[in-house]
């Protein structure tokens, strides 16, 4: 039976703010974790507490975007999403066969029943709706705010870029031969620009919004698939940093002519570099005049996913839905229905 | 019962197919884990879950399924007129 009558519980007639659901979070035979917004654009998380017959509890805490992005990340756990939160207090409300709610409660968060308080393990899981339309990015107070407002959106939107017309889901169609020469840091901009010109408006990112308090959040707006290939990108290069490094400076070496190499090697090492990173190395082949600038063009790119990922592992910068370890009840995989034999 | 069916759909914007299918694990020792950490994370899960494990040897005659998970989960859809609760066979509490 659902406890009504709990010390420091206040029932109260209705809720005070109007919610608006953006996406479930988490969920196992049904929601367990979800995320709303106020009409301030405050978030707010349902989160599930006890279900008694046709009743469901569902405790409602005001979470701070940044608050959000360290629990997905799996920096904070739900424990202190609930007992640390901002406001001090949370509501309890009762959910029947209708939306209507039956019963809500207003209750600090120090009175909160031990059965509705999640353990020290309570770490991010059972995954579901993390390829949004937006890429969040956990920011940790070691960041400053140069890097923040610009160099972290930079170049993530740059390794972005790269992916939207070499990546798994790329699309080079429209993309001009590269024929100038790739010198200094200016150069490489102006080839990243070039390249952004070039992605199809609807995959095309931007970033819409920052949070600069400490700790802070990133956020782009992003093709899901897009962004999705960007993470695999990350963590496929955080799985095979030595071999990764081995190629990308032998084929420098080669380029800055400190490595004996016949041409037709070098493609071949290029190439294998190219499919470890999931990009299409023969199409950036057509794309540029020579094997050097292919090189060169890779190995920039690949210094945007170096930065993305050391700021992922410092826990300075972290990609919301990166796969960094196995969670416990993992429900990212595809669901692709087939029959039992 | 699927949760579907439970009609306790208080956020149905956002409906899923998997919500029409039973969550299955491959092996006890998977289910035992899931829920453990499913404990750990919602206390009162027994509430929604149930408080027992229970086995059943499926055939494609049973419906069909999405392919298992590192975790061992998996979702099936069970034919129309299939009774599940008179194959399965209690193994223990959770």
């Amino acid at each position: 039976m659902i406890d009504l009558t709990f010390s420091g519980a206040i029932k109260i007639g209705a809720l005070p703010i109007s919610l608006q659901y953006v996406r479930t979070l988490e969920a196992l035979d049904g929601p367990l974790l979800v995320e709303f917004q106020s009409k301030a654009g405050d978030t707010f998380l349902y989160y599930w507490c006890e279900r008694e017959q046709d009743i469901n509890r569902w405790l409602i805490v005001r979470t701070p975007t940044q608050d959000l992005a360290r629990y997905l990340v799996g920096v904070t756990n739900a424990r202190e999403l609930i007992l640390q939160c901002r406001d001090g207090f949370v509501y309890l409300v009762d959910i029947g066969k209708t939306r209507t709610p039956i019963n809500i409660f207003f209750i600090g968060v120090d009175s909160l029943p031990l059965h509705y308080v999640p353990t020290e393990q309570s770490y991010h899981g059972f995954a579901v709706n993390i390829d949004e339309k937006q890429q969040d990015v956990f920011i940790s107070e070691q960041l400053d705010y140069q890097e923040v407002t610009t160099d972290y959106p930079r170049r993530y939107l740059q390794a972005y870029g790269f992916n939207a017309l070499f990546g798994p889901h790329g699309d080079a169609s429209t993309l001009e031969k590269i024929d100038y020469k790739l010198t200094q840091g200016y150069v490489f901009n102006t080839l990243f620009r070039n390249f952004r010109k070039h992605i199809r408006l609807d995959k095309r990112a931007s970033l819409v919004g920052v949070g600069v308090a400490s700790p802070g959040y990133v956020r782009f707006a992003v093709d899901p698939a897009v962004a999705a290939d960007l993470r695999r990108a990350v963590a496929g290069y955080l799985k095979a940093v030595a071999e990764i490094n081995g190629e990308i400076t032998l084929l420098s070496r080669w380029v800055g002519g400190r490595e004996v190499m016949e041409e037709p090697a070098a493609v071949r090492v290029f190439l294998g570099l190219c499919s470890r990173l999931e990009v299409d190395g023969r199409l950036i082949l057509t794309r540029v005049d020579s094997t050097e600038t292919a090189i060169k063009s890779v190995q920039s790119y690949l210094n945007k996913l170096r930065y993305l990922a050391d700021n992922d592992t410092a826990q300075t910068a972290m990609l919301v839905g990166l796969q960094r370890r196995e969670v416990a009840l993992d429900d990212t995989d595809t669901d692709d229905a087939e029959d039992l034999s | 019962m699927p949760y579907a069916q439970l009609e306790m759909q208080e956020f149905s914007d956002d409906p899923r197919c998997d919500w029409c299918g039973l969550s299955m694990y491959t092996t006890e020792r998977k289910a035992r884990a899931q829920f453990a950490f499913l404990l750990g994370k919602f206390p009162s899960a027994r509430t929604r879950y149930g408080d027992h494990l229970a086995e059943i040897s499926l055939t494609q005659h049973h419906g069909v399924q999405t392919r298992p998970r590192r975790n061992g989960h998996f979702t099936l859809y069970e034919y129309d007129g299939i009774d599940l609760v008179r194959l399965a066979c209690l193994t223990g509490p959770l």
